[in-house]
């Protein structure tokens, strides 16, 4: 493993830096985008080339220089600064590249090497995007693919509740920006139609009882048209645009995810029971609690109704026997047809 | 004075460790929580026994601990080859319930086997529970000489995981 500090590549500095004089000026000469970046007219233009192929638009004339025409919704750090709340403190640093194998793994390399708390690793795509036990997360362009760096030291026995609690913030963003009638599946999938639409994986470091560092990692299929689902994933996947028709602003929903995760997380650093507060949301808006499903844990399955959710986050399932049982891990299968 | 939801708290982060007594002074107010049941008992969860001293001050009874935390290795620690060595072999224990995982994905090949040299940061497995993957460090400098639980497995917390000859 690369034991260098982790830092933001230089490259990735300047190109940010430059989206930002565009932001605020509008338009800039060659010359005095040299200037206050200090680099030279060529690296300007190099720049300018690549924000092309990321969605931006520039006019440029011998005169006049480059006019900023229009902005891509992708995750870059200028981006979304301008959307997060003052009080964010999650998001302050983002690395963007159009492809990565996956977020996760980025953002955990760069979590071992301290990058800053909050820090967010997104593409535009992932190459290796991975779901629960390494199966592939199919994450192309229009989807909003993110990993958030959390270096707070917290107990872990708070741990599980980071997920559940990213379930219900992220649904609240989706439905906030029109994405309709969002179910949670156990633990954390959120559903559209009964199908998925997003899926949500943390990774953590712990020290006994101590985590010490972690790593959430979200996957939103936000724009991709029904018919760009390879056909293995159709019955089990879609996105908010191929069920509502509607484009999500990307930008707007991981601020909004953000800002709204934010203070469930300090609860969480200071050891207290944060996903209470948002069982009963948690609950009202549970696709699995009533169904009758099967679990697999552990080489064995578990089929009952799914009677409630633990407060700490387990699903109680009430045995065909009248005994109730609770589980921690698995896969939830529906006996029921899903929608 | 203590709360009673303090000394719960108290009885819970005991029963979550491998610490044995603990005895807690605020003001002139003491505590003193301690484990009567041996370390790995595996039949019987291990009571606290607690017993409060505050100058009159009624406290009532702090409740048994609802959870059994209680380590309960399903492969009875079969006796050591040569129980000598036994002082140089570091127990990696579950620190949470969750499905053990040998390996990031199934058809990627196992984290250690026995045998494989490992230190402080190398990963061993992952022990997971609602999507939150927790990868184990082993935290010893060694040699895996025991895998103790199977690959998809449920772990109870402080369920032993490997064996590690320090070296």
């Amino acid at each position: 493993m690369n034991e260098q500090p982790w830092t933001k590549s230089q490259t990735e500095c300047i190109r940010d830096d430059l989206v930002d004089l565009f932001l605020s000026a509008g338009g800039l000469t060659g010359s005095e985008a040299s200037e206050q970046l200090g680099i030279s007219r060529t690296a300007v233009w190099k720049h300018i080339q690549s924000l092309q192929t990321m969605g931006f638009q520039f006019d440029s004339s011998p005169r006049v220089g480059y006019r900023l025409l229009a902005v891509p919704d992708v995750l870059m750090e200028p981006l979304l600064r301008r959307a997060l709340p003052v009080d964010t403190d999650l998001g302050r640093v983002v690395t963007f590249a159009p492809e990565v194998d996956s977020t996760n793994r980025v953002a955990m390399d760069a979590a071992e090497r301290g990058a800053p708390h909050g820090t967010v690793v997104t593409a535009l795509r992932q190459t290796g995007g991975r779901g629960r036990r390494g199966r592939p997360w199919f994450s192309p362009p229009d989807g909003a693919w993110f990993s958030v760096v959390l270096q707070h030291p917290m107990p872990l026995r708070r741990a599980a509740e980071l997920t559940l609690i990213a379930s219900v913030v992220l649904r609240r963003a989706l439905v906030g920006l029109g994405a309709g009638a969002v179910a949670i599946k156990w633990p954390n999938d959120l559903l559209l139609g009964g199908r998925k639409i997003s899926g949500i994986l943390a990774e953590i470091r712990a020290d006994g009882e101590q985590v010490q560092r972690a790593v959430l990692g979200i996957g939103v299929n936000c724009n991709t048209p029904a018919a760009d689902f390879p056909e293995a994933l159709r019955d089990v996947a879609t996105s908010v645009f191929a069920e509502t028709g509607r484009k999500v602003d990307r930008i707007e929903l991981v601020s909004r995810f953000l800002s709204g995760f934010q203070p469930y997380y300090d609860a969480l650093v200071r050891g207290e029971a944060a996903f209470a507060r948002l069982h009963e949301e948690w609950t009202t808006h549970s696709h699995t609690l009533g169904r009758s499903v099967r679990v697999q844990v552990g080489g064995q399955v578990l089929a009952g109704t799914a009677v409630r959710l633990d407060p700490s986050g387990a699903l109680v399932l009430r045995m065909p026997s009248g005994s109730e049982t609770e589980v921690m891990s698995g896969d939830v299968l529906f006996d029921d047809p899903i929608g | 004075m203590f709360k009673i939801g303090e000394i719960r708290e108290l009885i819970r982060l005991l029963d979550e460790t491998s610490v044995q007594e603990l005895l807690v002074e605020m003001g002139d107010a003491k505590l003193s929580i301690k484990k009567t049941g041996p370390v790995a008992a595996p039949a019987v969860p291990a009571p606290a026994s607690v017993t409060v001293a505050e100058p009159a001050a009624a406290v009532a009874p702090a409740p048994a601990p609802a959870v059994a935390t209680s380590p309960t290795p399903s492969a009875a620690p079969s006796a050591p080859a040569n129980s000598a060595d036994e002082s140089d072999i570091e127990v990696v224990a579950s620190p949470m319930v969750g499905t053990f995982y040998r390996a990031p994905s199934p058809d990627a090949p196992p984290y250690v086997e026995i045998g494989t040299r490992v230190n402080e940061k190398t990963v061993v497995c992952i022990v997971e529970a609602m999507k939150l993957m927790n990868e184990i460090e082993a935290e010893t400098s060694g040699v895996i000489v025991d895998i103790l639980a199977e690959n998809g497995q449920l772990v109870e917390y402080g369920q032993p995981l490997f064996k590690i000859r320090r070296s």
